[in-house]
This record gives structure tokens, sequence and C-alpha cells, in this order.
């Protein structure tokens, strides 16, 4: 029987981690990260586990991918996170655009390349861990991540273009 | 798509970006997670899993209970089989009101039965001390003459 305590304790940060990277929403975070531990629990007992770490971190990326995309534009102001006050208020602001416009332009790719995405920047994974966690192999992986790259280079590129 | 892959295995993932794409990466990457969004988010899942826990208990009641449920049912047929052996069921309409027996099927009135008593004890002392003057009266009357009986009435007719 798995201690799901020793669980949460152990890969807990992990998926709160990946959770927030890509959604940047406390509540949308919360939903996420016991949307990932149910879904772990239900796949246990259906067949045996052997790599967690694995297992959670896809689950928390396609769960968080999920639900950016279906997040709607409302946000309260408890769900937002204590503003950084270290930095000068024009670079909170910069940077707080600049996180609104990356998360709104990974919810516009499709899965495989949003998810690459995030593995490989977000978390620093290899291509053969970006496929292993993804269940596809490594020429799927390093297709998925360079077309995301490309697009994504392409967005911003243009977007600053606008902002000059 | 090689240069790329050579470059995917070497140095920081984010020298794979472009300048602009780098900024908004390192603008989410380098955030760390606020204290109170990871605390209540393991908290979160922690309230979960001991949903889970007690779900745990009953899926084994209901293992439990497929079991149970036959023997019970089993049991209590049994049961309704042997009072029905011992007190035959009545055809009363009336549930805990027995039914009197017709004066067609008079039984001997040697003695009265535990249900007359029983039912003449229900209504009133009166009636108790009744019924049994009626017995009295029955045994001091001559003994009732043989009844023919006979299923086949072409043959020979049995006398009682």
């Amino acid at each position: 029987m798995t201690d799901w305590e020793a669980m949460i304790d152990e890969y807990g940060p992990l998926v709160v981690g990946i959770s927030w990277r890509i959604l940047g929403h406390a509540s949308d975070v919360e939903d996420n990260v016991q949307e990932v531990f149910f879904a772990a629990y239900r796949l246990q007992a259906k067949q045996t586990v052997r790599h967690w770490r694995g297992l959670l971190r896809r689950l928390a990326t396609l769960g968080a991918l999920a639900k950016l995309r279906r997040r709607r534009n409302d946000c309260s102001l408890e769900a937002v996170a204590p503003v950084d006050r270290s930095g000068l208020p024009e670079e909170d602001a910069i940077r707080q655009e600049l996180e609104a416009k990356l998360r709104a332009a990974i919810a516009a790719l499709p899965e495989r390349e949003a998810a690459s995405f995030s593995l490989r920047y977000y978390e620093g994974l290899t291509l053969p861990e970006i496929a292993q966690s993804l269940g596809i192999n490594y020429s799927a992986a390093a297709t998925a991540l360079c077309r995301a790259r490309a697009k994504l280079q392409n967005h911003f590129a243009e977007a600053m273009a606008e902002d000059k | 798509m090689a240069n790329n892959q050579a470059r995917e295995n070497d140095g920081h993932p984010l020298d794979e970006l472009s300048p602009g794409l780098r900024r908004g990466v390192e603008a989410i990457v380098q955030k760390p997670v606020p204290e109170q969004v990871m605390h209540r988010a393991l908290q979160a899942a922690r309230r979960q899993r001991l949903t889970e826990a007690d779900s745990q208990p009953r899926l084994v009641n209901r293992r439990w209970l497929r079991l149970a449920l036959p023997c019970g049912l089993s049991a209590a047929a049994i049961v309704v089989a042997i009072l029905s052996r011992v007190a035959p069921l009545s055809d009363s309409t009336v549930p805990g009101q027995a039914v009197a027996p017709s004066a067609q099927t008079t039984i001997a009135p040697s003695l009265p039965t535990a249900w007359a008593c029983h039912r003449a004890l229900s209504q009133s002392p009166e009636a108790f001390f009744a019924m049994l003057d009626l017995q009295a009266q029955h045994m001091l009357r001559p003994e009732p003459q043989s009844i023919q009986a006979s299923v086949y009435p072409h043959f020979p007719q049995p006398t009682l």
C-alpha cells in the first residue's frame, strides 16, 4: 500500500512548482495539485507505478496546460501572488506582462508542443527525459520542441516589434 | 535540426532561445513559488488523501456487504421456513388476528385448544369461562355418529 503522506511530502513541491510555473495562479495551482495526486492514486490502483517522479511530472504538466487553456480572464485578488516589491515597479510590470504573454502563447500551442517546451525550459529536462515523461519517442519529442520554440520565437519577435 | 540537437545537449537550455523569448521564460523561471501557495496546495492534497483513505474502508465494506446480503437472506428464509413449520400461517386478512375455526371443522371437544384458550383470554375472563362451560356441555353430549368419508363412491365405504 502506497504511503501517500510520504508521497506528498516527497513529490508535492515538484508538482506545485510545475503547476505554478505553467499557471501562475494560486487557486489553479491548488486545484491542479489535488487532481494530479488523485489521478496518480487512481492509476496506482489499476497498475504498478515504477517511476513516480516521471508520472507526477507528466500529470502535473499536462493537467496544468489543460487548465491554462480553459482558464477565463477573470481572477480574484486572493488568487494573484503578492507582487515582488524588491524590484522597481516598472520592472515588475514588464515581468508580469512577459509572463502573461508567454502563458497565453503556450496555451495556444498543441498539447505535445506546449508540454515539450515547458519540460525543457521550465524544468530543464533533456530530450530523452522529455520523451520518457510524455511517453513518446525521441524524434517526436525533438520535433515538438523545435516547433514550439519556432512558434514562440516568432510570436515574441512580433510582439517586440509591435512594442517598438 | 542536428545543430539544434547539439545545442540542446550542451549548455544551458535557455541558450537555445531568442532574446525576447528568453526574457519571458526567465521571468517565469526566476520567480519562486510563494510560500503561501506551496503550503495551501500541499495541505489541500493532504486533505484530499484523507478522503481517499476514508473511501478505502467503504470499498472493503462493500465486499463484505456482497457476502453478508445473500447470507442474511438465506438465514431469513431458513427462519421463516422453521417458523412456518412450528406455527402454520393463518389465512387471516387482519395481521395479528387468528381466524376462528369454522363450524365445519370443529375439533373434537375433549379439550379446548391452546388457541381457543388464548383467544378467549384475550377477549375477557368471562369469555374464557364461557368457553369452558361450552366445552363442558360438549363433553356431556352423546358421542357423534361416525362420519362416512370416501373418496371413491363406488367402492365400499370405510367407517371412521
